[in-house]
């Protein structure tokens, strides 16, 4: 008898159900050796853990280091400046003194800037008193001496004076004039009440200097910095997170606050019999009588992320402040297990007591089977994750050290509410910073 | 107990033990089954190969997790239908990243065929080439629906597509392929 000939969608559908092709020799070798070259020598979490970990040992010595450049850089622009004044003050001294031992055969002026000697003629004036005082050291010898000036902005001029013994006053007096004209350009840069020491002048310095560190370190004060955990309970499971966290505070109400902290969710979700029927529906209509159905019961995550907040804080009293915030979501880790429920029929022949007659009936037979689920839909997914709302205590304790206890929710948007997850969560923070 | 029941107890044996050395044996065994998936899909042989080896590393990570109740014949049965599914899905990442989205490549009209018998005996080659034939959307839906048993929810939410369209990609696959095979009965 000729085999009843099948419809050939259904033919195909057998063909391929068991359909299997010969093994390759050959191909697990090949494979093995691409599987060897891709395996990676740290795990993505381990690699991440220890970036955290670097930037959380690193923080507070570049936080340090930055104020302490800013502090050190102003000191140093301070004594910089004092130096120079000091400068100023002190130069025309030796070259007075100079002016006044010296009794040298011949001075040359090396080289004169048209602006020294305009100021050498506008203070000609001085030349007399200049004079009298060099008058009164005569005979005297000086070594040969090169003395660089550095005049008013721009120029540095040479004043070379060779060693020599000297009685001519002209000679003198033109000497005297050339100090007296680099000493007066000096002066002229110099703001005239500097009549003070040098002590006087550092002790000044020093003090506008403490005054330059108090306005730092207020500051500094903007900023502070925290580690947290944060215990959370989603609708079936606890679990908990640890991160660190900064805020800048932008005036006595408001702040700025984000940070970055590693959450595991575990979140289980059994889905509607609703949405089940609809599911097993096409299958049943399909192939009810010789094939099994088979449907999604329920899907168990387990996800490992890392989440990076960012949140406006108003500090309501001293001790009480509210925050709300987005939080940008990385999902490093996502592993599922589905649970399945398969649902086969099968034909029993079973024969009725009363009539003797054997009578087939259609039984049902169902399972359910959990399977670890490959795909990780949201694995790498970086996007606005969370909506947070949190409100909490702030207590200070010893001098520079807050605790915070932040009750919050975080309410899934985006992408993360399309999936069949709820990954609503709420749970407590525990701040510590400083 | 036969080879297969061997194989599978020390399967199962491995996986408690999270033994790594099963893994030349698993991929011996279903290498040409999934070779058999993944060419259902994926017309270029070198790219399913790749796809089968994917398919491999992934279940390999995830394999020591597999839940199961020690019965062989169960756990034969859900085993390789996991490594199936991990295939799929495999494939259509495959499919999705050679191109932009999974789309419509070529219309056609749908033809007045609505029942057609198979002749013969059906040869697996033969009915891959004419699966080939058909649109990449129109091959996916009708193989996951008729073959690996998804329902159209479930292949819509997996190639992103409305439900609606996942009916008519298939009802269209199904005419074309009967045309298909009566053509090639024809020129025989």
């Amino acid at each position: 008898m000729e085999p009843a000939k099948k419809e050939l969608i259904k033919e195909i559908k057998d063909l391929f159900e068991d359909y299997e092709e010969a093994y390759v020799p050959g191909e697990w070798e090949a494979f093995s050796k691409t599987k060897s070259k891709k395996r990676v020598l740290f795990p993505q979490w381990l690699k991440i853990a220890a970036v955290l970990l670097m930037i959380a040992g690193a923080l507070p010595f570049a936080v340090n280091e930055f104020f302490k450049d800013n502090q050190s850089g102003e000191t140093a622009g301070l004594k910089k400046n004092a130096v120079n004044k000091a400068e100023d003050k002190m130069l025309p001294a030796p070259l007075n003194a100079s002016g006044a031992v010296a009794e040298e055969k011949s001075a040359a002026v090396a080289e004169i800037n048209p602006a020294v000697t305009g100021i050498s003629k506008k203070i000609s004036i001085s030349e007399g008193t200049v004079q009298n005082r060099t008058g009164q050291k005569e005979q005297m010898f000086a070594e040969q001496a090169a003395i660089p000036v550095q005049s008013g902005v721009k120029t540095i001029d040479v004043i070379a004076a060779t060693s020599a013994h000297t009685s001519n006053a002209i000679q003198n007096e033109e000497i005297m004039k050339a100090s007296a004209n680099v000493a007066a350009a000096e002066a002229n840069t110099v703001p005239p009440k500097q009549e003070q020491s040098t002590m006087d002048f550092l002790l000044s310095e020093a003090k506008s200097g403490r005054k330059a560190d108090v306005k730092k370190k207020v500051k500094t004060d903007k900023w502070n910095f925290g580690l947290e955990v944060m215990p959370t309970v989603m609708k079936s499971n606890v679990n908990v997170g640890a991160g660190i966290t900064t805020a800048y505070r932008l005036s006595k109400s408001f702040s700025i606050s984000s940070g970055i902290s590693m959450v595991k969710l575990e979140s289980g979700a059994v889905l509607s019999q609703q949405s089940l029927n609809s599911q097993a529906a096409p299958n049943n209509h399909v192939s009810f009588a010789s094939q099994s159905s088979r449907t999604l019961v329920s899907v168990d995550a387990n996800i490992s992320a890392i989440d990076i907040p960012i949140g406006i804080v108003y500090n309501v009293s001293r001790n009480f402040y509210t925050s709300v915030g987005i939080s940008y979501f990385n999902i490093l880790r996502d592993k599922r297990s589905n649970t399945y429920e398969t649902t086969s029929s099968f034909y029993r022949m079973d024969t009725d007591p009363s009539t003797g007659f054997s009578e087939t009936y259609q039984a049902v037979k169902s399972e359910a089977i959990a399977e670890p689920a490959v795909e990780a839909p949201m694995k790498g997914n970086s996007y606005i994750g969370f909506f947070n709302l949190s409100v909490g205590r702030d207590q200070r304790i010893f001098k520079q050290y807050h605790i915070m206890v932040e009750p919050f929710i975080k309410i899934p948007v985006g992408k993360l509410s399309s999936e069949d997850l709820n990954l609503m969560n709420s749970g407590v923070k525990f701040r510590l910073s400083f | 107990m036969g080879n297969k029941s061997i194989l599978f107890q020390e399967i199962i044996t491995g996986l408690d033990a999270r033994d790594e050395r099963i893994q030349e044996g698993i991929y011996k065994h279903y290498w040409g089954y999934l070779m058999g998936v993944a060419t259902r899909y994926i017309k270029d042989r070198n790219i399913s190969r790749e796809v089968v080896n994917d398919s491999f590393m992934k279940a390999f990570k995830t394999m020591y997790d597999f839940r199961h109740d020690h019965d062989l014949v169960t756990f034969e049965k859900t085993f390789k239908s996991w490594l199936a599914t991990i295939t799929v899905r495999t494939s259509l990442d495959r499919i999705r990243a050679q191109k932009s989205t999974l789309v419509l490549v070529e219309e056609y009209e749908e033809g007045p065929v609505s029942y057609v018998e198979a002749e013969d005996k059906l040869y697996a080659e033969d009915i891959m080439k004419l699966l080939h034939e058909l649109p990449d959307l129109h091959r996916t839906v009708f193989n996951l629906y008729e073959i690996e048993g998804y329902s159209h929810d479930e292949i819509a939410s997996l190639i992103h597509i409305p439900v609606s369209s996942s009916r008519t990609y298939l009802t269209r696959a199904k005419h074309k392929l009967r045309e298909l095979y009566k053509n090639s009965i024809e020129i025989n």
